[in-house]
């Protein structure tokens, strides 16, 4: 991957080094005759990332990090963008010169997504205000031609995306090529902001249909930013990196690159509070594969603020700086709170309105479909098995067409827990935002064995915490040693030479997450059947949830469908 | 050659769009200039000692317009504040009056500062007025990097005291050693600080952390201080230990039976390598269940049903040790279980030893 990056990096070089002189002396001549040479001026960058279609309030409990951050328990529904927006004109009166940024994901995660594939996302950032937003990987998941179209006919603030190389042979990604810039350069009331996007490379399995039908290829981030950085650096006051590469990789970004005041950074769902200040301090590995790296002597002292701001639209991060003379002389920071206190936004709800109507008339989002007695969690306690993991899967597996030996399915494709009471048709969709329909597969011991392998090294880099989580089949996740063991499939150890049939969805079974040895398998059938769909169905026959106390009942004594951590996924790390 | 032009056409036209225009003249005032008029400020290479207790500064402070010059039509209450890290002193006011444009010596006092920080001037308005939110930051102050007992150690001894702070740690030149790994993060102890002196902290890497093993030598240790329903981390850490330079661990602190009664003392070994010795295994109850946790009896004069678990504590997290099965040894005495300290409010009772391995349950 890297060698690739390299060869496309020297191919670019020129064309992005005489793009970006242009682009620079296309901006020299506009803004204001302001002199700010040896004073402090105050630029005020608000942002948001992840907003994931959560632009209508939605009830929810606060976890306890969340409260820590200032999420008030009674102050729910939380989120919905006609609150950013009161936020932003507040804020934005509360500073001197100011900017909204938005880190990505605005798409999937919320009903409203899958019934107007992200019009009102954009819509409602356009009328909020949004100044400049960079592409999510969650931003293609009703497909790259419905971006393009949602992007093209609602987006009025720049959209960025430099390290995305694009396909111009497909109508859409020939559309996405024009409309999706590297960066901007903002002249705020004579402050010069430069402002470079990076869209997301780690999750690029989830684009187009798991075979990366989008028609994009990533580019290396470190690469292409330090060449960013050195050609905009001697022309702007303030340089900022807008990132849905992921923390690790802003992080990356941040020790290595010498000329970047900021990352504004997305896709980790994480609070930066306050924001993590990285020096300039370039390690040998992450740098080998850059054609010529040399340490920058002039960089020595430098350090970049890395701040990330959660996600759901939860909060809305404030960053302030001071600067001087082209240099960051100080910063400070606050996280605030998008709940129940902050009133709608008139001109944003007008937008937001007949969609809410729409939606509620479509879909019967509060018809209830059963009771939670206690909180179902998305990820076990222990790091294997969780309660909502197991119903979800068993669904999967029992739902009749499908019934199969065992079920196999992504932890990250349940996307929320599922809090004690009502459990509404709203949460199912929160819980469950993808499309994902079951797939059956076809697959020898030796291959159920490699898959679970895959899945234990997986969760072994991620905390010990499984990525997977199955029904109709137990097994030991050894983190230390990243062997599966004591695989038993409807109780029996796992035979090698036998063949089993597994249930999982269409998006690991086309390679997602990295399970490549499930898109190699020929025997794949996609049943059409909606992963949603036949929880809800599941739920119709499980009205309480858990059904079985798992405190005082024997577990041996629970048949399946009880929502419980019953032990199939045992850690050790 | 064609397609470079069409690069360049295009790149115009989408920068045409790209860079905005405010054409109206500013007016009013722009910044603060902020002078350190008597107070250290330190340097790089010279810093000011972590000031546990209030320091003093005295500042100037002049309202500058667009031009640059002193706004003599400037009278207001300007904010103070100290950026991005630290406090001001309890007695100092957090609003100052600036008239003609300014304050002169300008008294305050800061705490809890680390690192570079500086001190901030704001325009905010008052109560019934709008601000100009012009600032003005003062030179640069450089305290310290505070060692982890000085980030621990608080007169609210359940707190710490830069918790929401990111802060660099000064272990380059201590003996800060890893005493423990876990699957999400490591605990580190200080050796240089007294036993029970606030020497360890516990770094959560959200997953297992890669480059340090039991006895890494730290050489950098930076994060953000957070309290865990009562328990010190460093969050979002960013750490490097000495290639190839490993330390001797201390020797565990033993807890008996009148210091695990004492709160205020059991704080000062939180994270610290820890021991109980000739312990009683109690029942199990759902604590083992839901959360990996087990109660041994500490106090030989006490109960394991005990309210609020006196006299108890919970060996916690060996659910991966296959050699150790709790059931099997309810009502048996263990004649040691070290580990290191941790502490959540929400358990019963809060404190817990995190074993290394099953070895040191024995």
């Amino acid at each position: 991957m890297l060698t690739r990056f390299v060869r496309i990096g020297r191919r670019l070089r020129s064309k992005v080094f005489l793009l970006m002189l242009f682009v620079l002396l296309g901006c020299s001549y506009v803004g204001p005759d302001v002199d700010l040479s040896n004073q402090d001026i105050r630029l005020t960058i608000l942002h948001t990332s992840d907003i994931h279609s959560r632009i209508l309030p939605y009830d929810y409990s606060p976890l306890y990090t969340e409260r820590m951050l200032g999420l008030v328990e009674d102050r729910t529904p939380f989120g919905g963008l006609a609150r950013i927006a009161t936020i932003v004109k507040r804020e934005r009166k509360k500073a001197q010169r100011s900017l909204w940024v938005d880190s990505g994901d605005a798409f999937q995660g919320a009903p409203i997504f899958n019934v107007f594939q992200g019009e009102p996302e954009i819509r409602a950032l356009s009328t909020a205000g949004l100044d400049v937003f960079v592409l999510g990987n969650h931003e293609f998941d009703a497909g790259p031609a419905n971006t393009a179209e949602q992007l093209s006919k609602w987006a009025a603030f720049p959209v960025l995306g430099a390290n995305y190389r694009w396909d111009v042979s497909k109508s859409h990604t020939a559309q996405m090529q024009k409309m999706v810039q590297p960066f901007v350069v903002k002249n705020i009331d004579g402050l010069r902001v430069g402002i470079i996007g990076m869209g997301n490379t780690s999750s690029m399995y989830s684009l187009g249909e798991g075979d990366n039908s989008l028609g994009v290829q990533p580019l290396d981030p470190l690469q292409l930013a330090q060449q960013y950085a050195d050609t905009l650096r001697p022309d702007v006051d303030v340089l900022i990196l807008l990132s849905h590469l992921g923390l690790s990789e802003d992080l990356m970004l941040a020790r290595n690159i010498c000329g970047i005041d900021v990352i504004m950074g997305g896709h980790h769902h994480v609070a930066l509070d306050p924001p993590t200040v990285v020096p300039y301090s370039p390690v040998k590995a992450e740098v080998q594969h850059l054609e010529n790296f040399a340490y920058r002597k002039d960089c020595e002292d430098a350090a970049t603020i890395v701040s990330h701001p959660q996600a759901f639209a939860k909060f809305v991060g404030r960053l302030d700086l001071i600067v001087r003379n082209g240099e960051i002389k100080s910063h400070s920071y606050e996280l605030i709170p998008v709940d129940a206190t902050v009133p709608d936004d008139a001109d944003v709800w007008e937008v937001l309105e007949p969609y809410y109507i729409e939606l509620t008339h479509e879909l019967d989002l509060d018809r209830v479909l059963a009771v939670a007695d206690i909180d179902l969690d998305r990820f076990g306690a222990a790091g294997g098995d969780s309660m909502l993991g197991n119903f979800v899967a068993e669904a999967m597996q029992l739902r009749p067409g499908v019934e199969t030996d065992f079920c196999v399915t992504n932890s990250l494709g349940i996307r929320t827990d599922i809090q004690e009471g009502d459990i509404l048709l709203e949460h199912l969709f929160n819980v469950l935002p993808f499309e994902n329909t079951i797939t059956t597969v076809y697959m020898s011991g030796i291959e159920v064995q490699e898959m679970l392998d895959y899945a234990t090294q997986r969760s072994a880099g991620r905390g010990c915490s499984s990525q997977i989580q199955v029904a109709g089949i137990t097994f030991t996740m050894n983190c230390r040693t990243g062997r599966a063991e004591d695989i038993l499939i409807a109780g029996l150890p796992l035979n090698y030479g036998a063949v089993y049939e597994m249930a999982t969805n269409n998006y690991m079974a086309w390679g997602g997450s990295g399970f490549e040895m499930l898109a190699r398998n020929t025997s794949k059938v996609d049943t059409g059947i909606s992963m949603r769909a036949a929880v809800i169905d599941y739920l119709s026959s499980h009205p309480h949830l858990p059904s079985c106390d798992y405190q005082i009942d024997d577990i041996d004594q629970c048949a399946s469908g009880f929502a419980i951590e019953d032990g199939r996924i045992h850690t050790v790390y | 050659m064609k397609k470079i032009g069409l690069l360049l056409l295009t790149s115009l036209l989408i920068l045409g769009g790209a860079c905005s225009e405010n054409g109206d003249e500013p007016t009013g005032i722009n910044s603060f200039r902020v002078t350190i008029v008597e107070g250290e400020t330190g340097s790089n290479a010279d810093r000011v000692p972590f000031p546990e207790d209030p320091v003093q500064y005295v500042l100037d402070i002049r309202a500058l317009d667009f031009d640059g010059k002193v706004d003599k039509s400037y009278d207001g209450k300007v904010a103070i504040s100290v950026q991005p890290a630290g406090a001001l002193g309890e007695d100092t006011p957090s609003r100052v009056a600036v008239e003609n444009g300014v304050a002169e010596r300008v008294e305050i006092e800061l705490e809890r500062c680390h690192g570079d920080v500086t001190i901030w001037v704001e325009d905010a308005g008052g109560v019934d007025t709008s601000g100009s939110y012009a600032v003005g930051a003062s030179p640069v102050l450089h305290f310290a990097y505070p060692t982890i007992a000085q980030m621990q150690r608080w007169h609210d001894f359940e707190s710490s005291a830069l918790r929401g702070d990111f802060v660099e740690l000064r272990v380059a030149d201590r003996n800060v050693v890893v005493t423990n790994i876990r699957r999400d993060g490591f605990y580190c102890q200080d050796l240089d600080e007294g036993e029970g002196e606030h020497g360890g902290v516990y770094v959560y890497t959200h997953n297992r952390p890669d480059g340090v093993i039991i006895g890494s030598k730290l050489i950098a240790l930076r994060g953000q201080v957070s309290e865990f329903f009562g328990f010190t981390e460093l969050g979002f850490p960013d750490y490097v230990a000495a290639p190839g330079q490993e330390l001797a661990l201390p020797d565990p602190a033993v807890i008996d039976a009148s210091l695990l009664a004492d709160d205020e003392a059991m704080e000062g070994l939180e994270s610290s390598l820890v021991a109980v010795t000739d312990v009683l295994v109690c029942p199990l109850d759902e604590q083992y269940t839901l959360y990996d946790q087990w109660p041994v009896l500490v106090d030989p004069n006490g109960s394991c049903y005990s309210e609020e678990g006196a006299g108890v504590i919970l060996v916690a997290e060996t659910g991966g040790y296959d050699e150790i099965d709790p059931p099997s040894l309810e009502g048996t005495q263990l004649r040691q279980v070290t580990g290191t300290l941790r502490y959540h409010y929400l358990a019963t009772p809060s404190w817990m030893i995190i074993p290394r391995s099953a070895d040191d349950v024995r």
